[in-house]
């Protein structure tokens, strides 16, 4: 709470934008819950009903809890083309599936567009870093570290 | 490569000593145009400002897939940029400058930081402040209106123009959108020596080595593909998700630029070519495309909505050759009048790359229609 | 426009001039009432070689507008098609399907996709219908005020709901319905009651038992029932209901008029009370539930002010369940009290535990115009070849007092007829106070009454309310009429779609038509209104009538927030 209260208090003095207050939210609190979202829409009157359209409408703010890492695969195009569906498959292997969270509450999966990673892929977003050129070998070496 | 060259805030210097309107009339006259895809007259875009107080936001939401030339600026070259915002700051007599960096770029952040840091001492003779926000995973978001509202903290749905960013852009006021790209040449072009022709391309797909390549406009297709080693014959070229594709064999020869891409029926969005191999299905690879676009569009109108639902829906029928040449008909018309209905940029592009797949490569759709 | 020079204001859009060119576009998610968003591309027209939205286009010079080009006709239809294809199917009365027999519709080539709907308290959305266009969001936030839905998620999964899907009786929704008067779609509609009771009442000349039903209808119901069946919004249709009424199988046909009249001869002397003791001025009206939920909710600090009085259909179901019942000897739980309003909101305040007088809920069942409009319809009466039927007594009779009260303005103009006499003590000549009457938003007057000027405010919409409450002005008032539906209850959330502005000032100047017919125009000449004084009530603020006719408010807190 002392952080969220922190980051309003930023907001009010013009540091940064809405859209900026919510990302940091979720980096303290994991995700928008209707308790952080309430205590925002009431600490700077705006409305609730707008405060979770625009959350709801970002890929990067997830309002449902998620997993302690978020994966995002690219499943654009340029990765498409070269294999993002092996690192899928990959991923189900270690019981990580599309769309759903482990039962350990570690890993959230999701699909994402482009990444801006095309001239390295297929690549993955795990939280915010970024893991380009993946193979077999490097996404064990990636999950096995992170547990 | 022309865009890494260091400028040292030598440009920005040179600028001081101009009035505005002079920096205004040299960057018309130098040709700039921008370089995120509509192709604007730079110089005339920063002489239609208003009065009163504006703002300039460099639009570094890269979404295009298969386009990465700006993350490329902003890793290299970050300073460029910076100089580039100040000078066009000067130029407009703006105070007060965003950067709308995506959301999956956050690690350039810091980095970006630090630069806007250390030339502190520049900003300051023009009393400039510079803001980074962060997007938060939306292509949309790209569209200059929809940054303002994004950044003004609401839904961001492309607003209805006319009015004109110039007229009532961010927070009503006027304002400028500026791509990454652009502005990182602005310096450039008071430094001397420099080429307006010189762009970058970001070459990604079937390819030994894809990158950025800084090629001169108008050269041929042939060439540029060349450059990146591609693993087999390429067969299809997508230019991005929303400028539509040629068939590579056809069009080897063509020299690729704004103009003559435009009368393919294509649009050079963003300079990024996707490069499909020969073993590549159309059928396939449009469906890929059209759920890029199912993830991305907002939910405003109803034909990008729904339509583009319904095309994912029809190729997946057809790829599993279950479609009829009925089916191949409606997709046809979907993907005409979804363009033609639209109601922002992204809907009237969402059906580009299916029209051209439809025009070249209409016979592989028949072949797998009952 | 189609090859015709045409002559155009600066500022107008491409819509406007057509209609006034008598040339027809059809638009879908347009409203006049609302900003046009272009959302559902129905109302395509072909400009210089261009698709456009005519809803969102102004005119310049030099435009060559085509309005029925084969382009325009196919992308209209497909665009059609689209929406068509992932709704269930809905009646034929809609707006939507009406369209969509306009726009040559035969075939839909696509299934449905969408897969959830959310019913919970008395308003539900269903996003089997919604076609997403935005006109209950407009609603909801720029009119009303409330902010309580909005678009969430993006591209197909859009949809509109409140935040965090919490039950719409759990929000700081005030139930006023606007979202579903505006609904092209009944995707946002009132909560039938519940199945089982719309049943009994649908098949009430069939269930043979030992229940006396009877039904109150409101002033604002007579003005606007007729348009479900084809009428002109300007016509009355009291003695048409009444039949119909009839016909379907209530016992007594009553009219809730009776209990505006209740109403008046309470509030003014409420009114009078205050003004002599000069405590908790200004009175504000609690006629309209949905405000009161919202003072309830957003305003505590008000609620020392809101009248005590109950609204019409509450007083009218306490004197039902009392006095009447035991007058032709019927228990009161077996007395069925149906009233038929325009509002939805009334749904929610028939349901509140406080409104009990007898045991039992004193209105067992509300309905909106909508829904009985569509009852009449489904048991296949022909209402407009009725002949007009007559209100029973005692309680159907009324005086225009009530039947001004459908009226943003009536209430207080009612009001002011009762304490007209009280005040100067001498019969009221000129009964019409039109300083009172209009539409704006907020409107204000200084009547002089005796020695005594009375400042008055009129708010409608919850909006404007807002507006007037958070300025400080209502400060500076003795009396003040609160609605929280545009227009009033003319314009309620249960009334018949499609309701603009227009439609509204029509319903209104209908209903100021009926009170000029009248014979009584002053609530307390009233005869039934005297009789039962004498019978039953005493006096007015008397003992038995602070039982039965006044409630008190209490701070409310939703759910969740």
């Amino acid at each position: 709470m002392k952080k969220l209260n922190l980051l309003i208090l930023k907001y009010k003095k013009e540091e940064f934008n809405l859209l900026s207050l919510l990302e940091e939210t979720v980096k303290v609190k994991g995700f928008l819950s209707f308790e952080t979202l309430n205590y925002i829409s009431k600490n700077l009157k705006i409305p609730l009903a707008k405060l979770y359209g625009m959350a709801s409408f970002y890929s990067f703010l997830p309002t449902a809890k998620t997993g302690k890492y978020v994966i995002r695969v690219c499943n654009s195009p340029s990765c498409y083309l070269n294999g993002s569906q092996e690192v899928l498959e990959i991923l189900k292997k270690f019981g990580i599936e599309v769309g759903k969270t482990t039962k350990n509450r570690k890993f959230t999966l999701e699909l994402t567009s482009c990444i801006g990673c095309c001239d390295s892929p297929p690549a993955m977003m795990i939280n915010n870093k970024v893991y380009k050129n993946l193979d077999k070998t490097k996404i064990w070496n990636i999950i096995k570290g992170l547990k | 490569m022309q865009i890494l060259r260091k400028s040292g805030w030598a440009g920005f210097e040179k600028t001081l000593k101009m009035d505005r309107k002079e920096v205004i009339k040299k960057v018309k006259e130098s040709g700039l145009n921008g370089r995120s895809g509509c192709n604007f007259p730079t110089g005339l875009k920063w002489e239609l400002m208003g009065k009163g107080v504006r703002y300039l936001i460099c639009n570094a939401n890269e979404g295009e897939p298969g386009t990465f030339k700006d993350k490329f600026i902003m890793e290299k070259n970050p300073s460029l940029l910076i100089e580039g915002i100040a000078i066009a700051s000067y130029a407009m007599g703006i105070h007060k400058t965003f950067i709308y960096l995506r959301g999956e770029y956050s690690y350039l952040k810091p980095k970006l930081e630090r630069v806007i840091k250390q030339s502190e001492e520049y900003l300051k003779k023009i009393n400039l402040k510079i803001n980074i926000n962060l997007g938060a995973g939306s292509y949309l978001c790209g569209e200059e209106t929809a940054i303002m509202e994004s950044i003004e903290g609401k839904r961001p749905v492309v607003r209805q123009k006319p009015p004109y960013p110039p007229e009532v852009g961010l927070y009503g006021k006027s304002t400028c959108v500026n791509n990454v790209e652009t502005l990182a040449n602005v310096p450039l072009i008071f430094l001397g020596g420099w080429n307006n022709k010189l762009e970058l391309y970001s070459l990604s797909g079937d390819l030994k080595k894809p990158g950025v390549h800084e090629v001169e406009g108008g050269i041929k297709l042939k060439q540029i593909v060349s450059l990146a080693k591609p693993k087999t014959e390429p067969k299809i070229i997508y230019f991005g998700a929303s400028g539509g594709c040629l068939p590579y064999k056809k069009f080897e020869n063509l020299s690729v630029g704004y103009k003559s891409i435009s009368e393919q029926g294509c649009m050079l969005n963003g300079r990024g070519l996707i490069i499909c191999g020969k073993n590549r299905e159309i059928v396939e690879l449009s469906k890929i495309f059209t759920e890029f676009f199912l993830q991305e569009n907002c939910g405003y109108c109803t034909p990008c909505r729904e339509g583009n639902f319904r095309i994912w829906e029809l190729l997946k029928k057809i790829g599993c050759r279950k479609g009829r040449k009925s089916d191949l008909n409606l997709l046809q018309k979907l993907a005409y009048y979804i363009s033609d209905t639209s109601y922002c940029a992204l809907g009237t592009s969402s059906t580009n790359h299916l029209k051209c797949a439809l025009k070249y490569f209409k016979g592989e759709f028949l072949k797998l229609c009952k | 426009m189609n090859g015709k020079r045409v002559k155009v204001k600066k500022g107008e859009t491409i819509l406007d001039i057509a209609k006034r060119n008598g040339i027809n576009i059809p638009t879908l998610c347009y409203h006049p009432d609302l900003k046009p968003e272009g959302k559902c591309r129905i109302c395509l027209v072909e400009v210089n070689g261009k698709l456009v939205t005519s809803c969102n286009t102004k005119v310049e010079e030099k435009m060559e507008i085509f309005t029925n080009t084969k382009r325009v006709l196919e992308a209209r239809r497909l665009n059609m098609e689209l929406i068509l294809s992932n709704i269930t199917y809905a009646r034929k009365d809609f707006e939507l399907i009406k369209l969509a027999k306009e726009l040559g519709i035969r075939k839909i080539r696509f299934k449905k996709h969408v897969d959830n709907s959310k019913g919970r308290g008395p308003i539900e959305i269903d996003n089997h219908r919604c076609i997403l266009c935005g006109r209950c969001v407009q609603v909801c936030q720029n009119i009303q005020g409330i902010n309580n839905i909005d678009f969430v998620n993006r591209g197909i999964f859009t949809e509109v709901t409140t935040p965090f899907n919490i039950p719409i009786k759990d929000s700081p929704c005030t139930f006023c319905g606007q979202c579903a008067l505006y609904c092209p779609e009944n995707a946002v509609r009132e909560r039938a009651f519940s199945e089982k009771l719309i049943k009994y009442v649908e098949n009430i000349s069939i269930v043979k038992d030992s229940k006396f039903s009877i039904v109150q209808t409101a002033p604002a119901i007579r003005a606007s029932l007729g348009e479900m069946f084809g009428a002109e919004p300007r016509t009355l249709v009291t003695g048409k209901m009444v039949a119909a009424l009839r016909k379907i199988g209530f016992d007594k046909v009553f009219d809730t008029d009776f209990g505006a009249d209740l109403t008046i001869m309470e509030e003014a002397n409420e009114f009078v009370e205050r003004i002599k003791k000069n405590k908790n001025l200004p009175l504000l009206t609690s006629c309209c539930p949905s405000w009161i939920r919202f003072a309830e909710e957003t305003y505590p600090f008000l609620l020392k002010n809101i009248s005590t009085c109950k609204s019409p259909q509450q007083m009218f179901g306490a004197i039902a369940k009392t006095y009447y019942a035991k007058k032709i000897g019927v228990k009161p739980k077996d007395l069925i009290v149906v009233s038929i309003m325009p509002c939805i909101a009334k749904k929610f305040e028939a349901e509140k535990p406080e409104m009990e007088s007898a045991g039992c809920n004193d209105v067992d069942i509300v309905l909106t115009t909508r829904e009985i409009g569509r009852m009449i319809e489904r048991k296949k009466i022909n209402f407009s070849k009725f002949g007009d039927g007559e209100f029973d007594e005692p309680l159907g009779i009324s005086s225009g007092g009530g039947a001004i009260f459908g009226a943003t303005g009536g209430v207080t103009e009612s009001v002011l007829r009762v304490i007209y006499e009280i005040f100067t003590d001498k019969k009221l000549k000129k009964v019409n106070f039109k300083q009172v009457r209009g539409f704006e938003g907020i409107r204000d007057t200084e009547i002089e009454m005796g020695n005594k000027n009375i400042k008055i405010a009129i708010a409608h919409g919850l909006g404007n309310i807002r507006k007037l409450i958070e300025s400080g002005e209502w400060k500076k008032y003795h009396f003040i009429e609160m609605m929280a539906c545009p227009g009033g209850c003319i314009g309620g959330g249960g009334q018949p779609r499609p309701t603009t502005w227009e439609i509204r000032k029509k319903r209104i100047a209908a209903l100021y038509e009926q009170d000029k017919k009248m014979k009584i125009r002053v609530a307390s000449h009233n005869p039934a209104i005297k009789k039962i004084y004498k019978e039953f009530l005493g006096k007015p603020l008397g003992k038995k009538s602070e039982k039965l006719l006044h409630t008190k408010y209490k701070k409310r807190k939703p759910k969740y927030f």
